[in-house]
């Protein structure tokens, strides 16, 4: 591979991962509701960080780096849907107050099915 | 000016413009002595990669103009900008790039302060998180140095411990 091939293919990575970074960060700000946020910025998140250590991977192109790097990125791409769900759910069970444009919500009768079964002990959910 | 004054005048649409400005200005000025550091850690690792110690500007230029008179051979070792790790957009433009990653970490830290529930706060945390590892990234490119990917690897599963834990904690509280 030639040494300008590997500098055209390094920056574009790292300039495409910070812009997704960034358009999570933006998600972050704009968005009306937690799990909108949440989705925002936990895939967008994830696939910028995945493009730059990538960037980083093939800068470097030794086998110790691509190493250390495919684990950043398999950890990333383990642990970040894993956080995002265990969140949101939390949240939603907790009552967290969605948006108000938000249509199908399917998980609300399973939520208060086990409200009912618990005996109501859980707080109910808002509106 | 008492904290909540400070607060809602960050978050106004004139206050957002304010801290733009500021982050800018900082970004513009030289650091104390920041750019030669950085300019020292570069050199270093590139005499540990290269082995030879970059030239100045006006005599590579002339080793490079007899290189390309003698031949491809002698021509890959005159210039010294193919054997680098980061291209000279990447060393032009790096600080840029770093300066974007910091901007998403700005817009975290908005929604960490100004989320609604705790949840909210959790989720700028893991962003705060995984734009760090991203930082980090940029930087061991720019500089050169590939050791830093180690703390990438201990970010990425700190952060998600923090998370695990914070939402269990909503969800056995009750709190959103």
């Amino acid at each position: 591979m030639s040494d300008v091939v590997r500098f055209v293919i390094v920056d574009a990575l790292l300039v495409a991962g910070t812009f997704f970074v960034l358009i999570a960060g933006v998600a972050l700000v704009r968005m009306p509701d937690l799990l909108l946020r949440m989705q925002g910025s936990a895939k967008a998140g994830t696939l910028g960080v995945g493009l730059i250590i990538l960037g980083v991977a093939v800068a470097y192109g030794t086998a110790d780096v691509f190493t250390k790097a495919l684990l950043v990125i398999l950890f990333y791409f383990i642990t970040a849907p894993v956080a995002a769900h265990v969140i949101s759910r939390a949240a939603y069970r907790s009552g967290a107050r969605m948006w108000d444009r938000t249509r199908p919500d399917e998980y609300r009768g399973v939520v208060e099915r086990d409200i009912a079964a618990e005996g109501g002990r859980r707080p109910d959910v808002e509106d | 000016m008492s904290g909540r004054r400070f607060l809602e005048l960050a978050a106004s649409r004139r206050g957002r413009l304010l801290v733009l400005i500021g982050l800018l200005a900082v970004l513009a000025l030289p650091g104390p002595g920041g750019g030669a550091a950085a300019d020292g850690v570069d050199r270093v690792a590139a005499a540990a990669l290269a082995g030879p110690a970059p030239r100045d500007g006006p005599a590579e230029a002339a080793a490079e103009v007899e290189a390309g008179a003698d031949g491809p051979t002698a021509d890959d070792e005159a210039d010294d900008w193919r054997d680098r790790i980061a291209s000279p957009f990447l060393r032009a433009s790096g600080k840029f790039i770093l300066a974007m990653l910091a901007f998403s970490q700005v817009f975290a830290v908005v929604r960490l302060v100004r989320g609604p529930t705790l949840a909210d706060r959790v989720i700028a945390l893991d962003f705060i998180g995984i734009t760090c590892a991203a930082m980090i990234g940029v930087y061991s490119v720019v500089v050169e140095e590939p050791l830093y990917l180690r703390a990438a690897i201990v970010l990425s599963l700190v952060s998600f411990l923090g998370t695990v834990g914070f939402a269990l904690y909503c969800e056995k509280r009750g709190v959103p």
